[in-house]
């Protein structure tokens, strides 16, 4: 077993801060994130330098480059696997991962999980065809790698990240038909105290707007995607006016010819890990899922353990920068590298800035809530599980027959059991039935995740030189992995 | 102030067919924007030959090539591609060099890999 002072897990805007500022303190970090190179999703840099700045700027981005560059800074001091999935969470901060190198286990002292968030898709008929792909997908295809995903684009769900993709796609030269919001435009007004918050956010969110009307995309306010139509691929997509729980007009619907479809209502924290370091988690709907539960200083119910960014609440990547950032700082001090008069003080700094961003944040979910209505988009015949390919009829039957709970319906039906681990299809059926049987969506109860949470391969478990046969005669990664979770 | 019930003008071109850019084969490079510097690689997929830059997942390199159907589904035989882009919805699980349900989407491309759907109908 490999001990370590500190591992975090993710190197996203959270992580890489967390990284940089225990850097700064004299202390080294172990980094490991699933990607080829630093930056997370937000801040995904090109593959190499040479490709920043191409001919038409697609793969320009300047906002997450002093966060690189600092992390770039610390190299020296931080023990970077890149390309390394974390798999398990086991009991006293042990982590389990898989890379190029194979699986190796660390014991580690401080626990920093960064593990950011993913885009939420709820089900509707047509979603599984071939061209249909979050927003996020489509953006790091044209920001990183100079691909278009098609030659005309729906941009639809809800959230100003929509605006963002929208106008990356248009620049691109993908044809952006609309963008399809279901808030509605009175949302915004109704929720402006809040929004004027934080005057810059605010302006940089109606410089997109206004960046959309100049370049002639159409926007959709309170409307939604009920359907994707195509044999092989998207084809058209559907989309109807809709009331503000988000359930749709089909009288008033229409057809749009495009070949892509970006969709996606908001994001989901990646709380696996949480769970699996065995945190108290609590239901928060506006921040998008369960979370870890944590005091001021981002520790959570472990000793020990610490979660910041997304993660621990959907909030950006400003946010997830100043909490890595916090989390370093209290990492720290619980360390003894910094005294707790100091921390204190530089504590109540990024605290101020951070209660800023909470409030203007808290306005924005409102106005990009996910609505109830949503729920009702798939019908008896969508695929609502991807993986095991279960229909919506088929869930709805074992709902029906008493899997009122996640795990007694995931245990009835097979939901979420394929190689996704329940990530796309849970987020959508836990609503689906707290909508069915009148409870809350906390009541429906978390979704177990179980190591390994990601796919790896047998062998990969193995030391070097080892086939399966002489498992037996050595204690193993999985043999040990194993014996704790038998109960 | 409500403009939401206005009817937005839809700027869709009639000429464009969405459906033309699937299957088509290395020659179709319409996807991918110019970007310099990069070297060449290539590999196969489904014993295809197709074109790529080093950099580049194998799930990027097939949609510039308009090849959206990665696999089909196991149970209903339905055609399923890049959903998340991410490496957490599995959809784009190929089989790569040996190995089976790889993510197409965290791979990146070597020169002279073997990549092949996971289930022919």
């Amino acid at each position: 077993m490999n001990r370590r002072q500190v591992v975090i897990v993710g190197a996203g805007p959270a992580g890489m801060a967390a990284a940089v500022t225990l850097c700064r303190e004299g202390v080294s970090p172990t980094v490991i994130d699933e990607n080829p190179q630093s930056g997370g999703q937000i801040y995904r840099q090109p593959h190499n330098a040479s490709q920043q700045g191409g001919s038409n700027g697609v793969l320009k981005d300047t906002r997450g480059n002093r966060l690189h560059r600092q992390f770039q800074q610390c190299q020296e001091q931080i023990e970077h696997l890149s390309d390394n999935t974390v798999w398990g969470i086991y009991s006293h901060r042990q982590v389990a991962c898989n890379g190029p190198d194979g699986c190796q286990m660390f014991a580690a002292d401080h626990l920093l999980l960064a593990t950011g968030a993913y885009e939420y898709v709820c089900p509707f008929p047509g979603w599984t065809l071939p061209g249909v792909m979050t927003p996020g997908a489509a953006q790091s295809l044209v920001k990183s790698h100079g691909v278009r995903p098609g030659k005309t684009a729906i941009v639809a769900g809800t959230g100003p990240f929509l605006l963002v993709v929208a106008l990356q796609l248009h620049n691109a030269g993908v044809k952006v038909a609309a963008i399809v919001e279901t808030a509605r435009r009175r949302d915004l007004w109704r929720h402006c105290p809040g929004l004027f918050r934080n005057l810059a956010m605010f302006a940089e969110g109606a410089g997109y707007m206004r960046k959309i009307r100049q370049a002639g995309i159409p926007m959709m306010w309170g409307h939604v995607v009920t359907c994707a139509e195509g044999n092989d691929a998207v084809a058209a997509a559907v989309v109807a006016p809709c009331n503000e729980e988000g359930v749709a007009d089909p009288g008033q619907a229409r057809r749009i010819p495009v070949d892509t479809l970006c969709v996606a209502y908001g994001f989901v924290p990646r709380f696996e890990l949480a769970q699996l370091a065995e945190c108290e988690m609590e239901y928060r709907d506006i921040k998008g899922g369960w979370i870890p539960k944590m005091d001021k200083h981002l520790a959570t119910s472990i000793p020990g353990v610490w979660v910041a960014g997304d993660g621990g609440g959907v909030a950006g990547a400003i946010v997830a920068e100043l909490e890595g950032t916090l989390a370093g700082l209290a990492i720290a001090n619980s360390l003894g590298r910094i005294d707790t008069a100091t921390f204190q003080n530089r504590y109540r700094k990024l605290s101020r800035q951070l209660t800023k961003m909470y409030r203007f944040r808290e306005a924005l979910d409102r106005v990009y809530r996910v609505r109830e209505g949503l729920t009702k988009l798939a019908t008896e015949n969508t695929i609502v599980c991807r993986c095991e390919e279960l229909s919506c009829a088929e869930v709805d039957t074992g709902i029906d027959s008493g899997g009122t709970r996640s795990r007694t319906l995931k245990v009835m039906t097979r939901l979420g059991m394929g190689p996704c681990q329940g990530r796309m299809c849970w987020p959508a059926m836990a609503r689906r039935i707290a909508w069915k049987t009148h409870q809350r969506v906390e009541e429906v109860g978390q979704f177990s995740f179980r190591p390994p949470t990601q796919r790896i391969c047998l062998g990969d478990l193995l030391p070097d030189n080892q086939t399966l046969s002489q498992l037996t005669d050595h204690p193993t990664v999985m043999e040990k992995s194993m014996k704790n979770q038998m109960p | 102030m409500d403009r939401s019930s206005q009817q937005p003008k839809l700027t869709h071109d009639e000429s464009v067919e969405p459906n033309r850019v699937v299957d088509e084969g290395c020659e179709n490079e319409m996807l991918r924007l110019n970007v310099p510097g990069r070297r060449a690689v290539q590999f196969t997929f489904d014993g295809k030959t197709i074109n790529a830059y080093e950099g580049e997942t194998i799930a990027v390199a097939l949609l510039a090539h308009g090849q959206r159907t990665l696999r089909h589904s196991e149970r209903y035989g339905q055609p399923r591609g890049l959903l998340c882009n991410i490496g957490v919805c599995h959809e784009c699980r190929v089989w790569i060099e040996g190995r089976s349900n790889q993510r197409a989407c965290q791979f990146l491309v070597s020169n002279g890999i073997e990549v092949r759907k996971e289930h022919k109908q």
